[in-house]
């Protein structure tokens, strides 16, 4: 599953440079500019976040203070760890749960240029909350099986 | 009520809690205990990335991750050296030289400080430099890098204020080699006291030679800078267009870059992205709810309250911000004070583009500011070296960095000039 998501979020990543690209050449090269780039290349990068996010929480790389977290134990650092990760999930939950209506209320409209459902686009803060969830809770699992 | 926001994101945030979620849960806490909707954050998150500024920071990310891919530092680091290298403490001028250099490639102090730090610090140590005198010359060049274009954190406070992006890139060009220039002469004094060793002239031949070397990275910086300044491209499509010759200098012109080496940039790339958005998504749900209560406001009147001398009142916004940037990352600082203070700015005559500047300075150099600089501590498990030692060896290019602010902070040409020149 992990290799699927990393590829969503690569193949993400490339549509949006190829759509950007269209919209350069085209303004230069071609008698007419598509007007449906920009949005392609925003709901693309939307969703390459949102894939990613999750993935960012198994590499660490959100940045935090450690000063005082770097003075713990070892053990005490794994639990404090547990802690952090917990609160994560919380926060990332409550998103996952009520992202679920704002779709809901969203499905009315279509977006301005490409005219998809913006229930599809807003389903990426489903999709971040989810895997956010998912992977804090992976590391939190991690964690335990480290300490016996 | 909103005291209840701000503690318990300080709480947090000393828990260790990166400062992203620390955001976010403060928000959710202070929305359990008003009569808000939970239905604001995923919300104000999505409103919060659907950008389209923000796109050229995957892009920005992405080429200069490609850069070094394709062996960049290397030749910029033997560029500097060949044009440097002869005089006194030439290793040390040719450090400062490549941060400068480096910082129009990754836009980031960190990035600059590891994948120089990396090279430089090594090869100073061989060649006699005190250790904690390498890592000070590295961490603190390093923050040339945001200040030269292109620079994130200058796109981070284009997005929240509405600025021009590159009406920022370019008034950044000043500050950013007055730096260089003051830690150069810095590094030159103190080497010349202490004797460190000067290399023999690069022959001319030679010489051209790495300067061809480095020839293309260079490019890449005057392609993006002039592109976004003579209307060729947005910021965003500049910074893809960068990722578009920073594949094709890599597969074609250095042959360092490999196809197969590329699923794993871009993603490495994404990544970085990712936890970037997710704290520009959440501060944005920080920031309105601060709007709600009118926070900024409030601020403002109480900061114009103690005193409305401009002089002193940027003095004190210099103080607070310096401190504030030793301790807290350089864009997530930025979210949450920028368009705060940019009110107080504004209502003593401060230009918004001068102001974005002296944030800016101030944050970067708060991360080589002790005890909590994160480049210090970068160069510190580089060069295996204490803390203490790098911080007190950094004191000298310390003072000349916030002499340049200084400068920068009263003397509103330095950041004017050049955006002026081509813009209006």
């Amino acid at each position: 599953m992990k290799k699927t998501i990393e590829w969503a979020v690569i193949i993400s990543f490339i549509l949006m440079i190829v759509t950007v690209v269209i919209q350069v050449v085209a303004r230069y090269a071609l008698p007419w500019s598509p007007h449906w780039t920009e949005e392609l290349a925003r709901f693309c990068f939307i969703y390459m976040v949102s894939l990613g996010a999750g993935l960012a929480v198994q590499d660490r790389s959100y940045v935090n203070v450690s000063s005082i977290l770097d003075r713990f134990p070892p053990k005490g650092k794994l639990w404090m760890d547990n802690l952090i990760l917990s609160a994560i999930i919380l926060l990332m939950g409550t998103m996952f749960i009520y992202s679920i209506p704002l779709v809901k209320i969203v499905t009315l409209q279509n977006s301005a240029s490409l005219k998809i459902n913006m229930g599809f686009i807003y389903f990426s803060m489903t999709c971040m909350g989810f895997l956010v969830m998912l992977y804090a809770a992976l590391e939190i699992f991690l964690n335990l099986k480290k300490s016996p | 009520m909103i005291l209840i926001l701000f503690i318990v994101f300080l709480l947090l945030l000393l828990l260790g809690i990166p400062i992203a979620f620390s955001l976010g849960l403060s928000a959710f806490v202070y929305i359990l205990f008003s009569d808000l909707p939970l239905i604001v954050i995923p919300q104000k998150m999505y409103a919060g990335i659907d950008v389209f500024v923000l796109l050229s920071i995957p892009g920005f990310i992405l080429a200069g991750n490609l850069m070094n891919a394709s062996g960049i530092t290397g030749r910029i680091i033997a560029f500097c050296n060949a044009i440097l290298g002869h005089i006194r403490g030439g290793l040390g001028l040719a450090n400062v030289g490549a941060s400068m250099l480096f910082g129009g490639i990754s836009g980031t102090a960190i990035a600059d400080t590891a994948s120089i730090g990396s090279v430089m610090i090594p090869a100073m140590e061989k060649e006699g430099y005190d250790t904690a005198f390498s890592c000070a010359v590295t961490a603190t060049s390093s923050t040339i890098g945001p200040i030269i274009p292109p620079s994130l954190p200058m796109i981070i406070a284009a997005t929240l204020t509405g600025l021009s992006v590159g009406k920022l890139f370019i008034a950044g060009v000043i500050p950013g080699l007055l730096l260089g220039m003051g830690l150069m002469l810095v590094t030159y004094i103190i080497s010349v006291k202490r004797k460190y060793p000067k290399n023999k002239r690069v022959p001319f031949f030679a010489m051209a030679k790495s300067f061809y070397q480095a020839f293309w990275a260079i490019m890449m910086t005057l392609l993006i800078l002039f592109g976004i300044i003579g209307g060729v491209f947005t910021p965003t499509e500049a910074s893809i267009v960068a990722v578009v010759y920073a594949i094709v200098i890599g597969l074609l012109v250095y042959r360092e870059l490999k196809v197969g080496m590329l699923p794993k940039i871009i993603l490495e790339s994404a990544k970085m992205t990712a936890s970037l958005m997710v704290l520009v998504g959440f501060a944005n749900l920080f920031a309105w709810i601060m709007t709600v209560e009118e926070i900024p406001q409030l601020i403002a009147e109480s900061l114009l309250g103690i005193t409305e001398n401009k002089f002193l009142l940027l003095l004190m916004i210099n103080i607070l911000l310096l401190f504030v940037g030793a301790f807290m990352e350089t864009i997530a600082a930025l979210l949450i004070l920028f368009p705060v203070l940019l009110g107080v700015a504004l209502h003593v005559g401060v230009d918004p583009i001068q102001f974005a500047m002296i944030m800016v300075m101030n944050l970067v150099i708060g991360l080589t500011t002790p005890p909590v600089g994160v480049c210090l501590f970068v160069t510190s498990s580089i060069g295996k070296i204490s803390l203490e030692k790098i911080s007190k060896a950094g004191l000298p290019f310390l003072l000349v960095s916030l002499l340049v602010l200084l400068l920068v902070t009263y003397v509103p040409e330095i950041s004017l000039f050049l955006p002026g020149l081509f813009y209006d």
